[in-house]
C-alpha cells in the first residue's frame, strides 16, 4: 500500500529531494514550506503519513506536531537535526511517532515511513483485554467501560503487541523492532515516551498503571486481563 | 592533636596560660623570698635586743652574788633568774630562756621543771660558736613546744663573772610559729592569687582569640561554600576593623569570580549554541546532497564509467565528512563542557566482544586475528556511559586494526575492587619515542607517508580521550617502532571514584598468542 505523504519542510532543496525520493518509492508527496500553512495543507491533502521539520519558521515544529495530534492520529515522523535528548523528547512528547536525525540517508527515511505506514494494513478480526479495557484489532476500537478511547495507530500497535501476550515481559529494544520496525537497537526513549502517552490515555490513573506496568530494569508488561 | 593543629583559639589560651603560669610562679618565689627575709630580719632585731637586755640583767644579777655561794645557790639563783626573763616578754613575743652549763655540757640548768626538754634543744653549732667566741650569737632551729615542731629563732650568750659552778651560757629560744604561720598565709594567698591570675589572663586571651578566630573561622566556612561552587555566598561585613577589610576584600573577589565565571559560562554557552546552530545549518543542505548522492550512486550502473566512479567517490566521500561533523561537533560538546555523565552498570566483558563482532570482517580482511582475554572469570561490570565506552573501545580496536599490519591483536580485560582496565595491543608499526603523548592531539597523524586504509577523521583518540576524562579514567598509549602499540584505557568502578592505579600494566612483553 502506497500512500500520501505531507512534507512540512522550509528548505525548498531538501523538500524537493524529499519529494524525489518519496516519488521514486511510489509515495504521493505534497508540500508545505511553513509552520502558519501546515494545518491547512493537512487538512487539505489528508495525508497517511506527516513528514514534519522541527525547525520551521513562523510556527514551532513541535507546535504543528501537537495541532495536527489534536485533531488526526496520523502517523508523524520528525526530522531533525539534533539528536539531543531535549529535542527528540520534546518532539515525541508533542506527539511524534518516530524520528529521523540529519543527515539520513534515503533508505533509512524510506525504512521508517514504511514501518509507520505499515500499522494501517488489513488484520484478522481479534478481540483483545486488558482488565477493563477492550481492544478490537481489526476495528481499530479501545473501549474502556463502554467509553471508546481515541488511539493514534502507534500507541494502538504498542497496546496490541502488549495485549497479544499478556504473562510475558517486553524489553525495551524487542518492543522497538516490533511496533516501530527498528532491526537493530535503537533510542529506548522511544518507547518511554510513547508508553506514557498510551497510560495518560487508558489507565484510570497513570500515576498507578494497570494497564501497562512497569517491570523495573526489564521493560513493560501487560496488566491482568 | 588534630584539635590542637586545627584551632588557633585552643593554642593561643594554651600558650598564654603557659606564660602567664611561669612568670606569676618567677613573681611568687621572689615576692615570697622578700617578705620572709623583711619578716626574719625584724624579728631577729628585735630578738637581738631582747637578749641583750636579758643578758644585762643576768649579769648583774649574777655579780651580785659572793664569790662562795655553793653551786646550787647559784643553780636556784639562776632558775630564779630565768623565771624572771621568760615572764619579761617584750616586742619580741613569748620567748624561752633557757641556761646551760659550760662545764658540764650535758647538765641542764633551767629551767627544769619541763622533763620533756633537753640540752640538745639547743643547736650543738650555735653553742660551739658561743663558747668558742664568748659573743652574741643566733642560730634558726626547729623546737618542739606542746607536742608541734616549730622553727625557732635561738640566740645565745656566754655568762661571764667567776662561779664557783663555773661558766653558764643563757640561750633565748623564739619560736617562729606566727611568722610561719603568716609566711604560709602569704605564700597560699599568693599561689591562689597567682593561678587565679593565670587562668584570667588566659580567658581574656581566649576571650580575645575568640572574637579574632570566630570572624576568621566564618570567612573560612564561607570561602569553602564559594569554592564548592556556590558563587552567590558573601561574607557579612560589620564596622571598619581588619576582619572587615578582610570580608570586604573577600567579597570583592568573590564578585569579581563570580563575574568571571559568569562570563565564561555564558562564552561556552554561546559556542555550544552556535556550534549547535551551525551544525542544524550544515545538516540540512548535507542531508539533501547525501539524498542526491545515494540516488546517484544507487543508478550509477546506468551512467558512464567515469560519472559512475564520480558518484562512488562522493558517496564514500560524503560518509567521511559526515562522520567528520559529528566528530567537530563532539569536541565541541566536550569543549562547551555541555556534556553530562549518564552513567549505569555496563557489563565491559559483553561490551568488548560486541565490538570485538562488529570489527572482526574488518580485521579479517586485514589479515589480523582478534583474542580477546578476560583475566577476571566473573562478569566485568562498571559505572559508565556504555555508548562512550563502546566508542572507545570501537576506536582503539580500529586503530589496532589500521595499524596492527596484519598481526595478532590482543584485547585484555581486568578488574579489581576500584578499577577496571581494557589494554588493547597491536604487533604492528608501533609508535616512535614521544608519539605516545602525542596520539590524543587533535588531526595528528603518525606517519602521513603511510596509506589509509578505514579513513579515520584523526578526532577519534582525541574524542576517547575525552570520553575517559569525563569517566575520571585514563586513556594512555605505549608504543616501539616495530614492536607495536598498546592503549590502556582504565575506568573507576564507581563513578565519582578518584583512581589511583590500574588493574593491568600498560607496556605487555606478551607474545602473540595463536
Amino acid at each position: 500500500m502506497k500512500g500520501r505523504v505531507l512534507v512540512v519542510d522550509d528548505d525548498p532543496a531538501l523538500a524537493e529531494m524529499l519529494g524525489i525520493v518519496l516519488r521514486s518509492e511510489g509515495f504521493e508527496p505534497s508540500f508545505v514550506a511553513d509552520g502558519e500553512r501546515a494545518m491547512a495543507a493537512f487538512r487539505q491533502s489528508k495525508p497517511d503519513l506527516v513528514l514534519l521539520d522541527i525547525m520551521l519558521p513562523g510556527k514551532d515544529g513541535l507546535e504543528v506536531c501537537r495541532a495536527i495530534r489534536a485533531e488526526s492520529g496520523v502517523p508523524i515522523v520528525m526530522l531533525t537535526a539534533r539528536s539531543d535528548t531535549i529535542d527528540v523528547v520534546l518532539g515525541l512528547e508533542s506527539g511524534a511517532d518516530d524520528y529521523v536525525v540529519k543527515p539520513f540517508k534515503p533508505k533509512e527515511l524510506i525504512a521508517r515511513v514504511r514501518a509507520r505506514m505499515r500499522s494501517n494494513a488489513e488484520v484478522l478480526p481479534e478481540d483483545l483485554r486488558i482488565g477493563d479495557v477492550e481492544i478490537d484489532v481489526a476495528g481499530h476500537r479501545v473501549v474502556r467501560s463502554g467509553e471508546q478511547i481515541a488511539l493514534t495507530p502507534l500507541e494502538f500497535d504498542l497496546l496490541v503487541a502488549l495485549a497479544r501476550k499478556p504473562r510475558q515481559v517486553f524489553t525495551r529494544e524487542v518492543l522497538l523492532e516490533q511496533v516501530w520496525g527498528y532491526r537493530h537497537a535503537a533510542d529506548t526513549r522511544l518507547v518511554n515516551v510513547h508508553v506514557q502517552r498510551l497510560r495518560a490515555k487508558v489507565e484510570v490513573d497513570p500515576e498507578q498503571p494497570e494497564v501497562v506496568l512497569t517491570v523495573r530494569g526489564v521493560g513493560y508488561k501487560a496488566g491482568p486481563p | 592533636m588534630g584539635r590542637w593543629r586545627r584551632s588557633l583559639q585552643l593554642r593561643v589560651v594554651a600558650s598564654t596560660l603557659a606564660i602567664s603560669l611561669t612568670v606569676v610562679t618567677l613573681l611568687g618565689l621572689f615576692l615570697l623570698s622578700r617578705v620572709t627575709q623583711g619578716i626574719l630580719e625584724s624579728q631577729r632585731r628585735s630578738a637581738l635586743a631582747e637578749a641583750e637586755s636579758g643578758l644585762r640583767l643576768a649579769q648583774a644579777t649574777l655579780a651580785t652574788l659572793p664569790a662562795t655561794t655553793s653551786v646550787d645557790a647559784v643553780n636556784e639563783e639562776i632558775a630564779r633568774l630565768t623565771d624572771r626573763l621568760d615572764n619579761q616578754g617584750g616586742d619580741a613575743g613569748t620567748f624561752d630562756v633557757i641556761v646551760l652549763s659550760s662545764t658540764d655540757a650535758s647538765a641542764f640548768i633551767s629551767p627544769v621543771e619541763d622533763p620533756s626538754r633537753t640540752v640538745d634543744e639547743v643547736p650543738s653549732g650555735l653553742r660551739e660558736t658561743v663558747v668558742g667566741t664568748s659573743q652574741l650569737a643566733f642560730a634558726y632551729a626547729d623546737v618542739r613546744r606542746r607536742g608541734e615542731l616549730q622553727p625557732a629563732l635561738f640566740v645565745g650568750a656566754p655568762l661571764t663573772g667567776s662561779l664557783p659552778a663555773g661558766r653558764y651560757e643563757l640561750y633565748y629560744a623564739f619560736p617562729l610559729g606566727s611568722e610561719a604561720d603568716t609566711l604560709s598565709l602569704v605564700s597560699r594567698t599568693m599561689l591562689g592569687g597567682g593561678v587565679g591570675l593565670a587562668l584570667l589572663v588566659a580567658c581574656v586571651a581566649g576571650l580575645v582569640a575568640r572574637q579574632v578566630v570566630t570572624p576568621v573561622r566564618l570567612a573560612a566556612r564561607t570561602a569553602e561554600r564559594f569554592a564548592a561552587g556556590r558563587l552567590e555566598t558573601r561574607m557579612a561585613v560589620r564596622g571598619e576593623d581588619e576582619i572587615a577589610r578582610l570580608g570586604e576584600a573577600f567579597n570583592e573577589m568573590a564578585a569579581s569570580l563570580q563575574q568571571k565565571i559568569g562570563q565564561l559560562q555564558d562564552l561556552s554557552r554561546l559556542q555550544h549554541r552556535f556550534v549547535s546552530d551551525v551544525s542544524h545549518e550544515l545538516r540540512t543542505p548535507l542531508t539533501t546532497v547525501r539524498m542526491a548522492a545515494d540516488l546517484m550512486h544507487d543508478a550509477r550502473a546506468d551512467f558512464p564509467p567515469e560519472v559512475a566512479r564520480s558518484a562512488e567517490l562522493l558517496q564514500h566521500e560524503l560518509n567521511r565528512f559526515e562522520s567528520l561533523l559529528a566528530d567537530l561537533l563532539e569536541i565541541s560538546k566536550l569543549d562547551a563542557g555541555a556534556v553530562v555523565l549518564e552513567a549505569e552498570a555496563v557489563n565491559l566483558t559483553v561490551l568488548v566482544q560486541r565490538v570485538v563482532a562488529a570489527l572482526s570482517p574488518l580485521a579479517a580482511r586485514r589479515g589480523s586475528d582478534v583474542v580477546v582475554r578476560v583475566i577476571p572469570h566473573e562478569p566485568v561490570v562498571v559505572e559508565a556511559d556504555g555508548r562512550r565506552i563502546e566508542r572507545i573501545i570501537r576506536n582503539l580496536l580500529g586503530n589496532a586494526v589500521e595499524h596492527g599490519e596484519g598481526l595478532p591483536i590482543e584485547i585484555t580485560l581486568a578488574c579489581d575492587e576500584d578499577a577496571v582496565a581494557v589494554v588493547v595491543r597491536d604487533h604492528g608499526v608501533g609508535l616512535r619515542p614521544g608519539d605516545a603523548a602525542r596520539v590524543f592531539s587533535r588531526f595528528w597523524r603518525g606517519d602521513p607517508s603511510r596509506a589509509r586504509h578505514t579513513g579515520g577523521t584523526g578526532l577519534g583518540l582525541s574524542i576517547a580521550i575525552e570520553d575517559a576524562r569525563l569517566h575520571g579514567g585514563w586513556l594512555q598509549a605505549w608504543g616501539e617502532p616495530g614492536l607495536g602499540s598498546a592503549f590502556r584505557l582504565t575506568l573507576p568502578r564507581r563513578a565519582g571514584v578518584e583512581l589511583r592505579h590500574s588493574p593491568l600494566p600498560l607496556e605487555q612483553s606478551t607474545v602473540p598468542s595463536g
